[in-house]
């Protein structure tokens, strides 16, 4: 227990002797004759030094006053307890904001419910708390920092809506883990409101935070679009794939409806026993670019996973310019994609800076001093804007280490690379050195001011490279990492429920 | 004050003692461990020899004796003519002391009343024993005494004084008993019945054994002055000098009480020892007959 004014419990002691003061003196005698005081007055007489204080002795009415007056002024020193139940120095509330949590099986949903139950916390908080909340979506996102201000709390908690997105709990519970950490006087608590629909946290420790599960939703029924995606045959038509998973306990039977931008183009009937997940597959879409929509004509609890979109789009050719005085080797792994249109030159054309190239490969030639932005590989050769400049020559340089990480070196094995002929390559600072010899770099990646570079500094017609599996691949993942994806469209790896991160290089803060 | 004034004027209308108990009181005798001379021929041994048939000595016989009292069967051993010496019978000198002070106007029944009846008792039994009987009640310093009586006719005035008697002023045990001692001339037994509240009663006392008197103290109490049932905070008034003291009782104070009544009464008890005087205590509370008719013969005052 504590106070808010604990010196106000000072007054108790001036009260209180006034109160004794008073009874000493305003005690009333009763009279009573005795035979003779003789006895008495002996008796007394080795307790009359602190006869005060046994006529104080036993007086009921003496001790209910001076508990009256305590309670007054125990009253004024504002005592308070501080309750150990639901509050702590430091609190993370951690709210599910996933799609699962638009489910109704709870009214009016799953997610207005956490939300309650998070106000309830927030109530609950003591005046030294400070909580803070976090909405784990596909991303985590602090909605508030940690504050003792409880209408701020309250108004962040009851602006919060659930997105259809799936629920990475790991970040936020990794967030949170590491916002609590480090010395408290009290164990930091994590509040967790979720459905529980996410995938095994058992390899993360709570360390000394007390970690509270509150399970929101009471059933499962549920039938959904687990996955939505489209590709194309090598005929080139599209297929759409859509894969239907029945989370319920009954069996359900249900319409599966495609629409082509809004005009439907296939309905099917599923039947799904409890539990079962089912593919389906619709073939030979023409190729045709727009929207497929799949929609599941039933109604359950959670309505948002069940329809979903995919974009097809025609496939939009790459347009690479090669600029070499011949090479068979590089032009048939630019070929081998079959989006490339390849233009070859066997020097720099005149109307090179109009001209909107995808991806232009410089073979041995030197670039032109303004390369506008795009993607650009370098084949021993150096551009002003490149990603390294060059340094010393080398003889039968060996490949010490390559970027096995990197988009461009992957799945290319440069070990086994020998080269007659190259430099050394300082990188600048926002480049990567993919491929290092014992001096230096030999191969060099980076991206600066809309233009990527993919700079090699032998000529791989003087090395075995060209002769290795490992070259279509690297010149298949160079034209996947040189070019931008919206110069293809919309990929067809795009999936339903997955968040899709659109770069801006826009300076505007909103996108619409 | 108002009490006192009351209580002053009270007197004891009822009989002191019913004629049953005087009937069977009349068996009994005072005991006086010592042989004191008397005034007249009773029937206690004196310090006298006289006429009696209780042998006491021989004497060589002297020129005008009375011939009846020559032991003959010794003049005819011995052929010398020796005197038998009989033992004189007279009466015994019983004095009886009350204290009248105010202290003694208390209880119920009052410690008074309960002190008259045992000096009520012991006189009808002394005159009974055709003993000489004095009386006097000591309040102040000073002893009032009623004439020495004797004889059973004279019962009924001793009684009659009794009721008549009243507690008035403050105890001066000391002054008074040897205010009485000094105006005494014939020793002999003396009962105090008192109450004993006086600092210096020792010095009463020793005045009276100082004249040879063979004195029994009767303590006589009240059950509320030995075990007080009162507590609380209270204005103790001295019933004598009507002192004023404030006096909070609790069971602590009971306790340190009763062990100084303990303790007062020890010391009398000690003192009575040491100087060979008889002491009984009792309570208004005990049987006036118990105390007369069985305690008093245990302890050897009766018999």
């Amino acid at each position: 227990m504590r106070f808010l004014s604990p010196y106000s419990l000072i007054w108790f002691l001036p009260f209180a002797a006034a109160i004794i003061v008073l009874y000493l003196l305003k005690l009333k005698r009763k009279e009573q004759m005795v035979s003779s005081v003789m006895l008495w007055q002996d008796a007394v007489a080795d307790i009359q030094a602190n006869a005060p204080f046994q006529k104080l002795k036993k007086s009921l009415l003496l001790l209910l006053q001076l508990i009256a007056l305590f309670a007054l002024v125990f009253g004024i020193a504002r005592p308070y307890i501080r309750a150990k139940g639901m509050s702590e120095n430091k609190i993370v509330i951690i709210l599910d904001s996933s799609a699962s949590m638009q489910s109704t099986d709870i009214s009016p949903s799953r997610f207005d419910n956490a939300k309650s139950k998070a106000l309830e916390v927030v109530n609950r908080m003591g005046s030294d708390d400070t909580m803070l909340v976090i909405t784990a979506g596909a991303k985590t996102r602090v909605v508030a920092s940690f504050t003792s201000d409880k209408k701020s709390l309250q108004s962040a908690i009851s602006a919060l809506k659930p997105v259809d997105a799936p629920c990475n709990m790991r970040q936020a519970m990794v967030l949170a883990l590491s916002l609590v950490a480090g010395k408290s006087a009290s164990p930091p608590r994590i509040v967790l409101l979720s459905d529980g629909l996410f995938s095994s946290l058992s390899d993360l420790s709570p360390g000394s935070a007390n970690l509270t599960f509150i399970k929101i939703g009471a059933r499962c029924d549920n039938v959904a679009i687990t996955s939505l995606d489209s590709r194309k045959t090598l005929s080139g038509d599209q297929q759409v794939f859509v894969s239907l998973r029945n989370f319920s306990d009954k069996q359900r039977v249900f319409n599966l409806e495609l629409y082509m931008q809004d005009q439907l183009i296939d309905i099917r009937e599923e039947t799904l026993r409890p539990g079962e997940a089912k593919q389906e597959i619709l073939e030979n879409v023409k190729d045709a670019s727009g929207r497929v929509t799949a929609k599941l004509d039933i109604e359950d609890d959670l309505i948002a996973d069940n329809s979903g979109s995919v974009y097809l789009a025609k496939r939009g050719k790459l347009s690479v310019l090669m600029v070499s005085k011949g090479n068979l080797f590089l032009q048939n792994a630019l070929n081998l994609d079959p989006r490339t249109q390849l233009i070859r030159s066997e020097s720099i054309p005149a109307d090179f800076a109009n001209q909107k190239y995808n991806l232009v490969v410089f073979d041995c030639i030197a670039p032109p001093a303004n390369l506008p932005p795009g993607g650009y590989l370098l084949l021993r050769t150096s551009a002003a804007q490149g990603p390294a400049t060059i340094g010393a020559a080398v003889d039968r340089p060996t490949v010490i280490d390559y970027a096995r990480n990197h988009p461009v070196s992957a799945y290319v094995d440069f070990n086994e690379v020998r080269i007659a002929q190259a430099n050394y390559l300082q990188p600048k600072p926002w480049a990567t050195t993919i491929v290092e010899g014992p001096g230096g770099g030999l191969g060099v990646a980076g991206s600066n001011g809309g233009r990527k570079f993919v700079q090699l500094s032998f000529d791989i017609l003087e090395s075995d490279f060209p002769l290795h599996v490992g070259f279509p691949i690297f010149i298949a993942n160079c034209l996947d990492w040189l070019v931008p994806t919206s110069a293809t469209a919309p990929g067809d790896s795009i999936r339903t429920s997955q968040p899709m991160y659109i770069a801006s290089r826009l300076p505007s803060k909103r996108l619409t | 004050m108002e009490q006192i004034l009351t209580t002053e004027n009270q007197t004891d209308r009822e009989d002191l003692l019913t004629p049953e108990f005087l009937r069977k009181v009349e068996q009994l005798s005072i005991v006086a461990k010592r042989v004191f001379p008397g005034q007249m021929r009773g029937e206690r041994r004196s310090t006298k020899r006289g006429a009696s048939v209780e042998f006491a000595d021989y004497r060589n016989y002297a020129v005008g004796d009375d011939f009846r009292r020559v032991d003959w069967n010794v003049y005819a051993r011995l052929e010398k003519l020796f005197m038998k010496l009989f033992v004189e019978e007279e009466d015994l000198h019983v004095y009886i002391l009350l204290d009248t002070s105010r202290s003694m106007n208390f209880g119920s029944p009052r410690k008074l009343l309960y002190a008259k009846r045992i000096a009520a008792a012991l006189s009808y039994i002394a005159l009974a024993n055709l003993d000489r009987v004095g009386l006097a009640s000591l309040s102040g310093s000073s002893a009032m005494t009623l004439s020495q009586k004797r004889g059973k006719q004279s019962a009924f005035s001793v009684f009659e004084w009794l009721k008549s008697v009243q507690c008035s002023g403050d105890t001066h045990l000391a002054d008074s008993l040897r205010d009485f001692s000094l105006r005494t001339r014939q020793p002999g037994v003396v009962m105090v019945i008192s109450d004993f509240f006086d600092t210096d009663y020792q010095k009463g006392i020793s005045a009276l054994l100082s004249r040879n008197f063979e004195v029994t103290l009767l303590h006589v109490l009240d059950q509320e002055e030995v075990e007080p049932s009162t507590v609380g905070d209270l204005l103790l008034i001295d019933s004598e000098t009507a002192e004023r003291r404030e006096i909070t009782i609790t069971q602590t104070l009971l306790k340190k009480y009763k062990a100084r009544v303990a303790e007062f009464c020890g010391g009398i008890e000690s003192f009575a020892t040491r100087c060979g005087c008889n002491y009984v205590r009792v309570t208004n509370q005990s049987s006036f007959e118990d105390l007369i008719l069985s305690y008093l013969r245990q302890r050897g005052m009766l018999k």
